[in-house]
């Protein structure tokens, strides 16, 4: 459905694209499908004639090359969250809204939202972006066409994970862009933070880039690297395994919230997700413990749940966070389940 | 008399008292209708249970050229539609007394009540043919006003329901409980059944009852959604021997140390007892939410001791009382010390019977045998703050299956 809205909701939006190490404008001209556009690209990004931009532009594709463009959809929302939309004002958001280019989406402390990025024009793959509490990003772009998916997103304040595709599903280019630089990857699965004085970028399940002061710095699967404003980004890092989940086990009736998961020597704390969706889309609690344990004061959870869904990572002395265990699933009791 | 004996059997019993009073005019050519005649007839009955028939009698008498005449017959009058659509079915058959004498008289005709502006009253139009033995002799037309409360249709057609009644089930309903009870029970039941569950199951089962299907027994096509509170789920998580008491209700943690109980919406406070500890929690209760409320565990108490002395003190025994007082399911693991001046064997005999005096102490209290346990005395490594080792210390256990 949000697929039929997304559809439905063409907006007037050009693709944006990031130049990586190498790239010149006539072979971006080529590989979006038109050798002799190199001028119109260059006219469009107020480029001078034979000007090279930068790796980790994002430049501005004219209109005759790019895809179709479409609204983003919000996907899920728990807890307090609100969009700026231009022309409409500020609204709270709601699970299916539509969110033209240039919208922006912020979460309160205590809320989460996904936002259903580009969608292919089957409407059968997509890409999601999971706002952690506290976080601010503006839509920048988009679409789809015959070159695939992309998205291209602002963040202007806190934490966004991009999530790990599904299996078989096509790759999108999903950029998210910070005042200290840019992430790029051809497929979801990973996670952007904005920091005191730059970007945290951790590359959780495929290979990527991380651009800032016109370097490019390639990430594996596993790799974080830090940007300082103004800086290139810094020597890719290994993140840390997440230690092996305890209790509760898989499948486990929540009575007692005690989590708790093996510990990993030269951890600094552990991040451990809560969410009702199995891909953990759905969040709905993001909870940082300097121990392999969690066992909160207190505990609110929906009741209309399907069921919940629980992950641990580990954070590295670097503040870098891992990737995260594969999630377990836990039930409800009878009396909060209605 | 047979209109006597109708009118006495239909008005027996709850039968309501229904009747009518007409203005009648006879035309025709009888014996005893030679020409028009007028007058009053009075009819009393009652209804009959389902109320498509109204047995009862009538008199009458009017003038004319024939001379008085009276008649008193039996009758009965049924409906064959709906009372509201259709006209009722008028029989009679009694005496009439006129000039001529006694002679058998009745009449068959219809009668159409309009409008039905209230439940006791309405214009009852009639017509119909008189018999005089049996030959037809007159036409005969009544406009009167009958009373008494209308027939119900002859389809049973199941009453309206009053706007604003307050919903109500039928007393066959059943109500089914989950597992553990697993059937179905009376909402007579309900309560008892609830009361003889652990009391860790008493609020998931009661819960799960509040969204359960009720139905008339048998009868699935009467089923009906009791429509559930604006509720919510409050966990308490303790350890097992602790007692929660929301409001009048007192629940025992389950082996897992929860006690979950259904609450309406808003700010709850709860009371939990155990191990010592009275420590009161408070949540913001959300419908359709569970809130998880956790109650930090008991600390160890001490019962202090007099230099050299076994013997438990005023203050000492106050604080016994109130760790029995408050101990809920939960052990007391006793262990006596001593200050390291003097002889160590007599020391740790010492410590020994001040745990044993702290023991009694619990017993006389109220506490069972298998919730307080001596353990061997502690032995004092050093010879710093010797009055604190003059104790014995009361270290809480949850009840089995407890973790501190």
């Amino acid at each position: 459905m949000i697929a039929l809205l997304l559809g439905l909701a063409v907006a007037q939006a050009a693709d944006r694209v990031v130049v990586h190490s190498g790239d010149t404008i006539e072979s971006i001209a080529a590989a979006a499908g038109d050798a002799t556009a190199a001028a119109d690209i260059r006219a469009e990004n107020g480029l001078a004639a034979g000007e090279q931009p930068r790796p980790g532009t994002l430049l501005v594709l004219p209109a005759a090359l790019s895809g179709t463009a479409h609204d983003a959809a919000v996907l899920s929302v728990y807890g307090g969250a609100y969009a700026r939309i231009p022309a409409v004002g500020t609204v709270p958001l709601a699970v299916g809204m539509p969110l033209p280019p240039g919208a922006s989406v912020c979460t309160d402390t205590d809320g989460y939202t996904t936002i259903r990025l580009a969608v292919s024009a089957q409407g059968s793959h997509h890409d999601d972006i999971t706002l952690l509490p506290g976080t601010c990003l503006t839509i920048q772009a988009t679409t789809s066409g015959r070159s695939g998916r992309s998205s291209v997103v602002a963040l202007d304040q806190g934490s966004v994970t991009v999530s790990r595709p599904e299996p078989g599903e096509a790759p999108g280019s999903i950029s998210v862009s910070t005042l200290a630089g840019v992430t790029s990857a051809d497929r979801g699965g990973f996670r952007v933070h904005v920091e005191g004085e730059g970007a945290r970028t951790e590359a959780l399940y495929t290979g990527l880039s991380v651009f800032g002061g016109g370097v490019e710095r390639p990430l594996l699967a596993g790799q974080g690297s830090r940007t300082p404003v103004g800086g290139v980004p810094g020597e890719a890092v290994d993140l840390l395994p997440a230690g092996a989940p305890v209790v509760p086990r898989d499948g486990a009736v929540l009575r007692r919230p005690d989590f708790s998961w093996a510990r990993v020597e030269t951890a600094l704390g552990y991040q451990l997700d809560l969410a009702r969706s199995p891909d953990l889309r759905d969040m709905l609690l993001s909870q940082a413990v300097d121990r392999p344990a969690w066992e909160p004061d207190r505990l609110l959870l929906p009741g209309d749940v399907e069921g919940i869904w629980w992950q641990v990572a580990t954070i590295d002395r670097h503040g870098f966070i891992g990737i995260p265990s594969p999630p377990r699933s836990l039930e409800l009791p009878a009396g909060v389940r209605p | 008399m047979v209109a006597l004996f109708l009118i006495s059997e239909a008005l027996a019993g709850p039968a309501p008292v229904v009747g009518s009073v007409s203005g009648r005019m006879e035309a025709g050519t009888g014996p005893e209708a030679t020409a028009r005649t007028g007058g009053v007839e009075l009819r009393l009955g009652g209804a009959t249970p389902g109320r498509t028939f109204e047995l009862g009698g009538m008199v009458a008498g009017h003038g004319g050229s024939a001379g008085f005449v009276a008649d008193g017959r039996a009758q009965a009058r049924m409906w064959l539609a709906d009372p509201s659509h259709g006209p009722s079915l008028v029989l009679d058959y009694g005496v009439r007394r006129s000039s001529a004498g006694l002679a058998p008289a009745g009449s068959v005709g219809v009668a159409w009540d309009l409008p039905r502006r209230t439940r006791t009253g309405r214009l009852r139009l009639g017509g119909g043919l008189q018999v005089h033995g049996i030959t037809p002799d007159a036409g005969v037309f009544t406009v009167g006003w009958a009373w008494g409360p209308p027939a119900a249709p002859v389809a049973d057609a199941p009453e309206p329901e009053p706007e604003g009644a307050p919903a109500r089930f039928p007393d066959d309903t059943r109500i089914w409980l989950p597992h553990p009870v697993c059937r179905w029970v009376s909402e007579a039941e309900l309560d008892d059944v609830l009361a003889d569950l652990p009391d860790d199951q008493r609020a998931q089962v009661h819960a799960a009852a509040h969204a359960t299907l009720f139905t008339q027994a048998g009868e699935l096509d009467g089923a009906a959604l009791r429509p559930a509170p604006q509720q919510g789920a409050l966990l308490v998580v303790g350890e097992p021997g602790d007692r929660v008491r929301v409001g009048e209700r007192e629940v025992s943690a389950g082996v897992d140390g929860v006690v979950q109980l259904t609450v309406p919406e808003g700010m709850v406070t709860a009371e939990v007892v155990g191990g010592g500890r009275r420590a009161t929690v408070s949540a913001a209760i959300s419908v359709g939410h569970g809130t998880w409320v956790r109650v930090s565990d008991p600390a160890p108490a001490v019962v202090e001791f007099a230099a050299g002395s076994a013997s438990l003190g005023s203050e000492a025994r106050e604080v016994v009382a109130a760790l029995a007082r408050d101990a809920g399911g939960w052990r007391y693991e006793l262990q006596g010390g001593f200050s390291p001046e003097g002889n160590r064997a007599a020391n740790v005999a010492l410590a020994t019977r001040r745990a044993e005096a702290v023991r009694a102490a619990f017993l006389e209290a109220g506490l069972s045998p298998d919730q307080v346990a001596v353990v061997p005395a502690a032995v004092p490594e050093d010879a710093t703050d010797a009055a604190s080792r003059r104790v014995c210390t009361v270290r809480p256990r949850p009840a089995d299956g407890g973790t501190p």
